[in-house]
Order: structure tokens, then sequence, then C-alpha cells
């Protein structure tokens, strides 16, 4: 029987749409057009620059790409597949510690007919992928395919102080590349994000397990991010350390070396050399490692999976018997001058020294031998904070960026990039502490002391005026930026 | 000032024996050949061989006048006189490398026939041309160098500081004691050179050296062992209490080489030394040589132990305090900067192998030196420690599996015992609680605790020293 015309139109629109409809047709180009502080002079921004990336249409009418991809920000332009048309996007989520982010176009248009892409699970080792974005050198969208080579956790470039489970994969994942989905059977494997100087035909893609965690984590309208447990984890591999903690020779726990701060809770519940024998009831092996979907990982790969103030069920080894703890696990934003921070920095100029947090944006913004100009007690003060105590943790030290020069200053014998510790007596460990102090000083000086030992003074009457000044000299929106 | 005025007064009376004749380089330089051991402190067990060649020049009878720089580690001085090829065994008389001065003597007297001394010039020319005269090749070489100027320098060979003569000259791979004159007098020796600017040792302050050496106590060389900052700004003078301008400069830290830290306090603002005032860069004015960083005071006219009188302003008024010149003393440093013709500290145990922190160490590691190490080598006191200790590094066998990647980390105790030195962790070692040796690292590191079997630790260190090739366990310094 032969189908009436009309029908047969229908049908054979819908054999067209769908023998043409593959992924790409959800996969976006994304225009980011930013601007970046100056982390020396806090109030400077850096020329406009733009860069490109990809990414791609997920449930609820978003577009699902990498944080690093939309980071600073000042105009967000997105393109369909084949479509010349540009349309305004912005950031609704970003995880900057997991580098993903998710963006809102408001012109409904945008995602008539094109559906969203569906997550799928982790691939297979061995496994074929293949990738879909907009790669510099051209402004079609590109294929690559390839194996998955290896799951591990890998650090995260952006924020470049947290570690999550990645794919490698050996299909090409170029700039551009970033926020673009990989695809396995049709559905989203990853999503691409980073490669790593000195590896040759090796690409890294976020897996489906750490998309999720984000998703589920913005349902409630606010991003938190991946809690950890503050314990630094290693092997237990040597047979004299195994039978001083009473454990058989075998391959099972790895061996709780320290407490990190801030993290109490984790303080009150675990003790050093307590031994990890199981974690959200995977047996943990002697090198820190689970067996996770077929793969050898390391055990933080669970602790990856918990959302913030969740609990994770863990067996743990001590004076010679097996507990069972429940532990809560919380985000720690302590430490986010140690690692790439994506907000401009906090100043305040006082009679025309600018303070500032120190910071590894800092330290990075004085060029590729910063390590020759601070101190040996400036770089401790940023990264070992978090071993000494709770205090030492949430302390931000302040730092003495510049000194734009004025009569009144000119003679300050201290040199930038030096720590302020005191302002007339009070204890300065962070840029509200030092905002209180200026606020409270009532005598006629500023009396600093910094970290070298070094003492000096302004005369506080003559420095605010001086500051007046030289904001209105050098256009300084405002004295202070907290 | 009246130190300084009877300092002159000392070094015309050790004016050499051989009176005033004129100068001929041919019958007073020498070309000294050192040998010498020197330590790979990164394998601190390895012992190679170099050697160095410098000059020396005669200053009197017996005594043969050198850098101290390259002898540290000699075994065999050997001279040669005139451009002749035969050498002459030298000893050492005497070395002080914190004054970078060295006498040597040749017991041979076919060594001193036709020899002359040359006598050391009594003030430092500061502008003008001097000559710098080396052996090269059996033949005198002569360069001109002209003075740049005199200032108060940091000695090559410590932290001491004293007057230092720089100059320019076109004179290649200098710094190795190659003499310099004035007319007929000794200017000094090259200490240094780089491009071509030479720093050079001058002979007034070798005169002090030799002076504080002939002393029956020998006192040695002192250290204003204090750090400050400039008192130009004067709203850190008024915000002392002080109502004047360029005037002293203020104390940051004392004790800088754990030599002295009582006597001066930070936050003092030191207005006079030694009876000369002190302006706001740190500079007094010398009556011979004009303006000079105060450091200098330390080494012009004093010896060690002696007191200086300071006017600090302290508490919202001037007040007198006497400054006991401490005498440099690596030693007296939590991390000791230097360490001259000593083998370094070494200690195997189990494949972990223990070194004291120290500069040499330091220098090894160049700029590689973890974040950690570098911060505790700066540190003036550690709580109550007097000596750092690192793990260096691990020689992979059985008995340490799981430790074979800790490298540079600073060791805090050991079976409970804290660690300030070699000698602490062959004492902890000795006297476990256990069957376990628990070693415990400084809290910032990235591991803590590590645990050995205590029975099995010396077997498994005769092992491991035999595996690889060590000829000894350790290296301790002796008491």
């Amino acid at each position: 029987m032969r189908p009436s015309a009309p029908i047969f139109f229908v049908l054979s629109v819908l054999l067209s749409k769908f023998a043409f409809a593959g992924p790409e047709q959800s996969v976006v180009q994304i225009t980011n057009y930013t601007q970046q502080p100056d982390w020396v002079e806090p109030w400077r921004f850096s020329p406009v620059s733009g860069g490109m990336g990809s990414g791609f249409v997920i449930d609820g009418q978003r577009i699902m790409t990498n944080a690093h991809v939309v980071s600073w920000s000042k105009q967000l332009i997105v393109f369909r597949y084949q479509d010349p048309k540009p349309y305004q996007a912005t950031v609704e989520f970003i995880g900057h510690d997991c580098d993903l982010a998710v963006l809102r176009v408001a012109d409904p248009a945008f995602f008539e007919g094109v559906p969203a892409l569906q997550m799928g699970d982790l691939p297979a080792v061995r496994s074929m992928v293949t990738t879909y974005g907009y790669p510099a050198g051209g402004r079609q969208i590109s294929y690559t395919s390839g194996v998955v080579s290896r799951i591990e956790i890998q650090r995260y470039v952006q924020p470049n102080n947290r570690q999550l489970l990645a794919v490698q994969t050996d299909a090409a994942i170029n700039p551009g590349n970033s926020g673009g989905p990989v695809i396995q059977n049709g559905k989203v494997a990853g999503v691409s994000f980073q490669g790593q100087p000195g590896l040759e035909n090796a690409g890294f893609f976020i897996p489906p397990s750490i998309i999720r965690h984000f998703l589920a984590d913005i349902e409630d309208q606010t991003y938190d991010g991946f809690p950890a447990a503050g314990i630094g984890i290693v092997n237990l591999t040597n047979p004299a350390f195994r039978r001083a903690l009473g454990l058989p020779l075998n391959n099972v726990g790895a061996r709780i070396d320290f407490l990190f701060h801030p993290y109490p809770q984790t303080h009150q519940l675990i003790q050093e050399n307590d031994v990890l024998l199981e974690v959200a009831g995977y047996e943990v092996g002697s090198d820190g490692t689970v067996i996770y979907h077929g793969n050898r990982v390391h055990c933080a790969v669970l602790f990856s999976e918990v959302q913030h103030g969740e609990s994770i069920p863990l067996k743990v080894w001590r004076s010679g018997a097996a507990l069972d703890i429940e532990l809560p696990l919380f985000v720690n934003r302590e430490d986010r001058t140690v690692g790439n921070q994506y907000e401009p920095p906090p100043y305040i100029i006082v009679g025309g020294l600018v303070f500032t947090e120190l910071s590894s944006n800092y330290l990075g913004s004085l060029g590729r031998n910063w390590r020759d100009k601070v101190s040996a007690e400036t770089l401790y003060a940023l990264i070992f904070r978090n071993r000494l105590s709770e205090e030492d943790a949430r302390a931000k030290p302040v730092v003495l960026s510049k000194i734009l020069k004025h009569p009144k200053n000119v003679d300050f014998a201290v040199g930038s990039r030096s720590i302020l510790t005191e302002l007339n007596g009070q204890q300065i460990s962070s840029m509200e502490d030092l905002r209180v102090a200026i606020e409270s000083a009532s005598d006629d000086f500023y009396r600093f002391r910094f970290l070298s030992g070094e003492q000096e003074a302004l005369n506080r009457s003559e420095a605010l005026a001086a500051e007046q000044q030289l904001i209105q000299q050098y256009n300084i929106p405002s004295v202070q930026r907290l | 000032m009246k130190h300084i005025a009877g300092f002159i007064i000392f070094c015309i009376a050790l004016l050499p024996l051989a009176g005033a004749a004129s100068l001929n380089p041919e019958t007073s330089l020498v070309e000294i050949e050192v040998t010498k051991k020197v330590y790979d402190y990164q394998m601190p067990w390895i012992i190679r061989n170099d050697q160095v060649r410098k000059n020396g020049i005669l200053i009197g009878p017996h005594r043969i006048l050198t850098t101290a720089d390259g002898l540290s580690g000699q075994y065999l001085c050997r001279i040669k006189k005139g451009g002749e090829s035969r050498q002459y065994t030298a000893q050492l008389v005497w070395i002080d490398y914190y004054a970078n001065v060295a006498v040597l003597d040749v017991a041979e007297p076919a060594f001193w026939a036709g020899m002359q001394p040359v006598s050391l010039a009594q003030t430092i020319p500061q502008s003008g041309e001097l000559q710098i005269y080396r052996w090269r090749a059996g033949r005198i070489e002569e360069r001109a160098a002209e003075i740049i100027r005199l200032f108060s320098g940091t000695s090559k060979m410590s932290y001491v500081r004293h007057l230092v003569l720089a100059a320019s000259s076109t004179i290649e791979s200098a710094g190795w004691s190659e003499v310099v004159f004035d007319g007929d007098h000794l200017v000094g020796l090259t200490a240094s050179a780089a491009e071509d600017k030479l720093r050079i040792l001058p002979a007034e302050f070798i005169a002090k050296v030799i002076e504080l050496r002939g002393r029956e106590d020998n006192p040695g060389l002192g250290y204003f062992d204090f750090d400050y900052i400039s008192g130009k700004n004067p709203a850190l003078l008024a915000s002392k209490g002080l109502d004047q301008r360029d005037v002293g400069v203020v104390v940051t830290e004392v004790g800088t080489q754990g030599l002295v830290d009582e006597v001066l306090q930070i936050g003092d603002i030191i207005l006079e030394v030694d009876g000369f005032p002190i302006d706001s860069e740190g500079k007094y004015v010398d009556p011979d040589y004009g303006r000079l960083a105060l450091s200098s005071l330390a080494t012009r006219g004093h010896g060690a132990s002696e007191s200086i009188p300071f006017q600090v302003w302290r508490a919202g008024k001037a007040q007198r305090v006497d400054y006991t010149l401490p005498r440099a003393d690596f030693d007296q440093d939590l991390i000791p900067e230097q360490r001259y013709d000593q083998p370094p500290e070494y200690l195997v145990a189990g494949g972990l192998v223990f070194q004291p922190l120290n500069g040499p160490l330091l220098q090894a590691l160049g700029k590689n030196k973890p974040p950690l190490i570098d911060y505790y080598s700066q540190q003036k006191t550690v709580g109550d420690r007097d000596g750092l200790v690192v793990l260096s590094g691990v020689l992979p066998d059985d008995y340490n599996i799981g430790y074979e990647d800790l490298r540079y980390v600073l060791v805090d105790e050991i079976n409970g015992q804290a660690i300030n030195s070699l000698n602490d962790v062959a004492a902890a070692l000795k006297a476990p609680a256990d069957e376990f040796h628990r070693i415990r690292f400084m809290p910032e590191e990235g591991v803590q605790h590590i645990v050995l079997d205590a029975p099995a630790m010396q077997s498994a260190t005769a092992r491991i020293l035999q595996n690889y090739r060590i000829p000894s366990e350790s290296q301790l310094k002796a008491f």
C-alpha cells in the first residue's frame, strides 16, 4: 500500500532530520571577550581580548562549557551549528574547581530545533570516543576520534589546586575544543578541557561523574563546589610500618599521614596514622587506590562524588581494630588564594602604599622568575598555612604590592612585595584586619611592621591627603575595594 | 676615632723587614699550586680531587701572603718563584676564612735566596691607576687597573664586612690573589672579578687581620650582628618621638648570624657608633676614607670582643649602650653558612641518608631547593634547636620500601627525641622504644611519619652500603 502524499512528505522530513541530526546540531561555538585584573595594581584591567571555545546544549535550555572558556567575561557570544547569527549569552553558574559552567541565552529562538545532549556513562579504557568542537584555525565544527587511554585523578589547571577524575584520550583536543562534548554511543561521555605539555597525543576530558556532580550541586541555585576530607593519604607498603600498626602484610589499607586545616570535623573524627580500609564501600589498596569502574584510581575519586555537607562512610584501622566513621565533607574556601582566582583582587591604598592579598595570582604576575623576587618567608606564608593551625589556614596574608610615589611617602624604606603583619600594634591577617586597623587608628601615625621585621611609619593626616591626590592623579576609582 | 688612630700607628710597626726597596715583582711574587679535596654535598661520601692556581706575595721572612679562597680542603701547596719550573712545597702557617687571608711558608732555605718582601700600603688610594702583577707562563704579566671606589663590602668567603677596593681592569680570569700595587706598595690582593671589575682586599684590612692574628688571644674579626633600615623617612623617626631629620637607622633584626641578640633592640634608632654620627643611610664619615657604611666600623679599628659605644634612641630618649663586638663564627648560626676544611657530615641508616642543613648543602641544591628548605634555611631560630637535619634521600632497598621518593625532608623527631644534629640521629636510633624506629618530619612536610624495623636496620645498612659502594655509614662531627 502506497502512503498518501502528505504522509510521505512528513515522513521524509522526519527521516531527513534523523539522517542528519547528529550531536553537532547541539554543539555551539563560544566567543568570550575578556578583561583580566592586574594583581599588582588591582584597580587596573588588561586591554580587552577575545577567546574562542565550544559548548553544547543540555536539558533546560542551557549550554554547558568549561569555566575557563567563559572566565573574566565582559561579553559572551554563542553561535549555533552552521548558523551565522550571534546570540548573547550569560553565565548562570560557574564551577572553577571542576572547570565547568552553565550558560543561558536570552533569546528562546536559539534553542529551536536544537536537541539537548544526554549524559552517558564513564567510557571504558580502550573504547572509542569522538570529540566535537571548534578548535582554532577555522570556523567549521571539527571532529576527532580516538581511544580512551587512561582514567586517573589529574590536576585541573583552571583552579590549579584541585585534583579530580579526568579521562585521557589520544583524540586531538586543541585550543578551542574546550567545552565541547566528547561523544560515545550518541551520549556525552565528557567535556574536553585540557592538554598536558610534554605529552603527545594526549588530551583530557571531564568525565560524566564530575559533570553530574556539578549539575546536581546547582539544582538549589547555588554552586558550592567539590568538598574534601582534609586528609593526607600516603601509601602503606613498608612491612615494618604495617606491623607497627598491627596490620597484616597484605595490600589493603593506606595511611592517613596528616590532617589539614581548616577541617574541624575531620580533626574530631580522624587521627593521624588511621588506616583507610574502605571508602564508601570500596576497598582501599596500600597505595591509596580503589577499583573504580574497572580502573585503579586514587580513592580521592570517591570523596569528590559527595556533595558539600554530606557524609561519606569510611572504615579505618585504629589501635588494632576496624572502626566505621561517617565523615562529613566540606568545601574548603580558605585556600582560594593558593589557586587561581577569578574575582578581581581586593586592595586598600594607604598614603600611596597599595596593599592587596598575597596570592598565587599575585606571585604569577611578577613574571617567570617570580621566585627570585619574593622571600622564602613570603612563599611560606602563602603555601604552608594549611599545615599549621586552623587560624593560620583561614588567614589571608596582606602584601605591599606597590608604592605610588608621593612627597609624603617617597622615603618609605620598605620595598614592595613585603608582607604586612601589624598596623599600629594590631595584627594583620587579612584585608579586613587592615581595614579595621586603618579605621580605628587614632594617633598621628600609621605604624607598620612587616614580616621581615622592618618597621615604617606614615604621618596619618599626610597619608590621607596623599592618597586622595594619588587616586586623582592615577585615575584610580577608589582608595579601596574589598 | 681614637681607635683608628691607634690602628694606623700599629700598622706602621708592622711594616716588613725589607724596608723601602723599589719593587721588583720577579723577586716578590710567587705562583701557588693548590691540590685539594672537594666534597659533593649531594653524595657526601664522594671526594673529588681538584687543583687551583693562584698568586702570593712575600711580606716578610717565611711569610707568603695570599687569599684564603681556594685553600679549603688543601693537602699540598707548591710554590714557584721567579718564573722557574722548580716547585717548592709550602706549609699553611695560618688561614682566616672569615677575612679571606692566609699566610704560607716554605721550609727550604733555597726558596728564600734572592727573594725580597714588599711593604703593605699604609693607606689606600681612592683614585688613579694601580698596577696588577701575576705570573703567566714563566713571565710577569703587568696590567693596569683604575680605581672605581672604596666601600664597605661583604667578604667573598663569609658574611664579614670590611673595606673593599673596587677597580676596573681588562685583565682576564683574575680574582685569584693577583697582587695590586700603587708604585712600590702593596695596595691589596684581588678577591674576585666580574667582567672588567675587580674587588680588591685592601692592604689596610689585611694588616688588621695580621695584627689580630698576632695578638696573644687571637680575637679574630668582629661582626655587627644586626640589620637595619634607613631612617630617611621623617615620619618613621617622628613616630618614635625623634624630632630630627636624616639621622640614624632603625634596627630591624638582631642576632642575624646567631652571634648576639642582646644590647640592641628591634626598633632602636642608631645615632652614633664609636663616636661617629650615623646618617639616615647608615653611613658615617671616616677620617681617612670619607663616607662609608657603619658595618665597616666592626673591622676597621676593632677586633672581636672589644666594646664599642653606640648611641641609640630608645623609648623616647637618647641613651648609650656598649656593644661587645662578637667574633664571626659560622657554627653559632642555626644553619652554618660555610664549612671550610671539613668533609660533609652524613649518616646512612637503613638506606636513609641524613645530613645537617648547612650552606654548602644549600649551594649544592642551587635553585632547585624545595621551598620549605629555603624557608627554614633563612630562619634565625627554630624553637630551641641549635641545628636542623634533613633526610636528603633514600637508597632504595627492600628494607625501606615505600619511602624511596623521600628527598630533602626536614627531620623533627626520631623515636620521640628532638633532632638537632646527626649525633642526635645516631643516639636516637640506638634507643627505639620497641621494635620500630619512628621518624617524624616537620609538620609542613608532605609526609609526616615513617616507621622502620629497628632490629633489621643494622644488617640492612651493611647490605645497602655494600650495594651502593659507600665506604662508611657515617661521617660525624667530632666532639
